[in-house]
């Protein structure tokens, strides 16, 4: 199937995932329009992360179609679908503890799509914290300094849709704010982001939809604006 | 008398450089990819053999060989990590040792079918026997050549893994090889490099061993028994560390060969064994 220009950014129709007998998702459709930032919610276990992983090709096995641009990317290899235009910021961060500030955003553009996307110093502008931290072991960084190189890594694989997983936890709310500016000035170049948080009040203030996931089914999704603060909450914990 | 040990001690720093080429390639295997390869001494014993041939074979010197046989020992690192060790690579330290021995046992059979228990030598001609007198020292030019060449590829390998880009990869790998996994950074690619990386200091170590030693199809464990202790000695994952090693267990082993001919070796382990015994962690460890 050919890259569709007006087909959404990233198409996810009837996944399911399933880790050896236990499954994690059942059937469920996502969508992200291009620039589009989508918020997915729910509680512990409700299968946010596992939506993630299926999305890089990084769970045992999945049913269902995942399309970026109209391609179908379902069981590539993380790294062609890396190069095709998906980065993720892990949660939990993920740093390479021993490389430095640097060296870590750097493979980020060798995993990344090749081309002449977003360079360093792009992302040194986004976070000067990091410029005079470049040739520092990652380790020795604030969690909020990590989180950004961890954003950064993403940026630099120059991606059409960024998957974020649990990027707050964790961290100070003050340092929280100013993550969720940054995502917002990432967002306005252009690239898609995917939303995964615990932290429901947050994620919904910058998302333009949301989906909120319970026991690996989609319980409710549409614009933030239009459910009030008990419906959502009910559909996050199924009561 | 002073003069005397003193020609010892540069005679066992010289065979420590050669000794520090037959562990790099263990050094990088156990500090990158946390595993110990078992046929690492087989392998050298392989590839002198595959010096021999080619050597003969094409009518040149041994030294012009081994520049023809160090992109086939990449590729043979390479696809041997790829095809075969990345399989094994984990959770499980057994795995590879056992596969590992298993290629040491395929190896000198192999060699032993095709060539024979006949012990061999490596020739580069007049560089062989040729010497240098500094002082009351004499010193060949071989041994001297490849402790030079051992100190070369320690810095040249800590420029690859500590300034260039796919040394950056290879540690990320070597830090969290789940993470990399994760975020599209192909571990196996990553393994198979290095492992590529590895057989050229393997080529190297085995045209210089050659050139210095007798081997025959079953020379490879007492090989990677020298290798191993040099590593150990060195602290795992330290280049550098690994160079000392090397020249611990050189001096010691031409200390010993002074007392007695059979001491040699003996004098050797002795001396592994003790500073293992005092310092675990290696001279100069990295982790």
């Amino acid at each position: 199937m050919s890259p569709n220009a007006d087909a959404p950014l990233l198409s996810i129709q009837g996944l399911s995932v399933y880790y050896a007998q236990f499954r994690a998702l059942h059937g469920i459709d996502i969508a992200v329009a291009p620039g589009e930032i989508v918020s997915i919610i729910g509680a512990n276990g409700a299968g946010k992360s596992s939506l993630l992983k299926a999305i890089v090709s990084q769970v045992d096995r999945i049913e269902g179609r995942i399309l970026l641009a109209g391609e179908d990317i379902a069981n590539r290899p993380t790294p062609a679908i890396v190069a095709s235009g998906i980065a993720l910021v892990p949660e939990g961060r993920r740093l390479f503890p021993s490389l430095t500030v640097e060296e870590n955003l750097e493979i980020g553009q060798q995993i990344g799509r090749k081309g002449n996307g977003i360079v360093l110093d792009e992302v040194f502008d986004l976070f000067p914290v990091l410029r005079d931290k470049r040739r520092q072991p990652a380790w020795q960084l604030s969690g909020g300094q990590q989180q950004m190189v961890a954003l950064g890594r993403a940026l630099l694989a120059d991606p059409r849709l960024l998957l974020c997983d649990e990027i707050s936890l964790g961290l100070a709310p003050a340092v929280v704010n100013d993550l969720y500016t940054l995502l917002l000035s990432i967002n306005r170049r252009g690239i898609g982001v995917l939303l995964v948080e615990q932290d429901i009040r947050r994620s919904l203030a910058i998302a333009s939809r949301f989906y909120c996931l319970l026991e690996g089914r989609i319980s409710l999704a549409g614009r933030p604006a239009d459910f009030d603060r008990d419906t959502i909450t009910r559909h996050y914990f199924g009561s | 008398m002073i003069a005397t040990y003193l020609n010892l001690i540069v005679q066992g720093v010289l065979l420590g450089g050669l000794y520090a080429i037959f562990a790099l390639g263990l050094s990088l295997s156990v500090g990158v990819m946390r595993f110990v390869n078992i046929a690492h001494g087989d392998f050298i014993v392989l590839v002198s053999f595959l010096l021999l041939v080619v050597a003969a074979a094409l009518h040149i010197n041994v030294l012009l060989a081994l520049l023809l046989v160090i992109p086939l020992a990449f590729a043979g690192g390479y696809l041997l990590q790829r095809l075969l060790l990345q399989r094994v690579v984990g959770d499980n330290v057994l795995l590879p040792l056992l596969v590992t021995f298993g290629l040491s046992i395929i190896v000198q059979n192999g060699l032993l079918q095709g060539f024979g228990a006949d012990t061999r030598t490596l020739s580069a001609g007049r560089l062989d026997t040729s010497s240098l007198h500094i002082g009351s020292l004499y010193v060949g030019v071989l041994p001297v050549a490849t402790f030079v060449l051992a100190v070369v590829l320690v810095l040249g390998l800590e420029w690859l893994l500590y300034r260039s880009r796919i040394g950056a990869s290879i540690r990320a790998v070597a830090d969290d090889v789940a993470a990399a996994n994760l975020i599209g950074l192909s571990s196996a690619r990553i393994y198979a490099i290095a492992m590529g990386i590895v057989g050229v200091t393997v080529a190297i170590a085995a045209c210089f061993m050659g050139l210095r030693m007798n081997f025959d199809p079953t020379s490879g464990p007492s090989r990677l028994l020298v290798a191993f202790e040099v590593v150990v000695l060195g602290g795992l994952g330290s280049l550098r560390g690994t160079l000392l090693g090397g020249i611990v267990l050189g001096i010691a082993q031409t200390l010993g060969g002074q007392i007695d001919g059979a001491w040699q070796v003996l004098a050797g382990h002795l001396v592994f064994l003790v500073i293992f015994l005092l310092r675990p962690q290696g001279l100069l460890p990295r982790y």
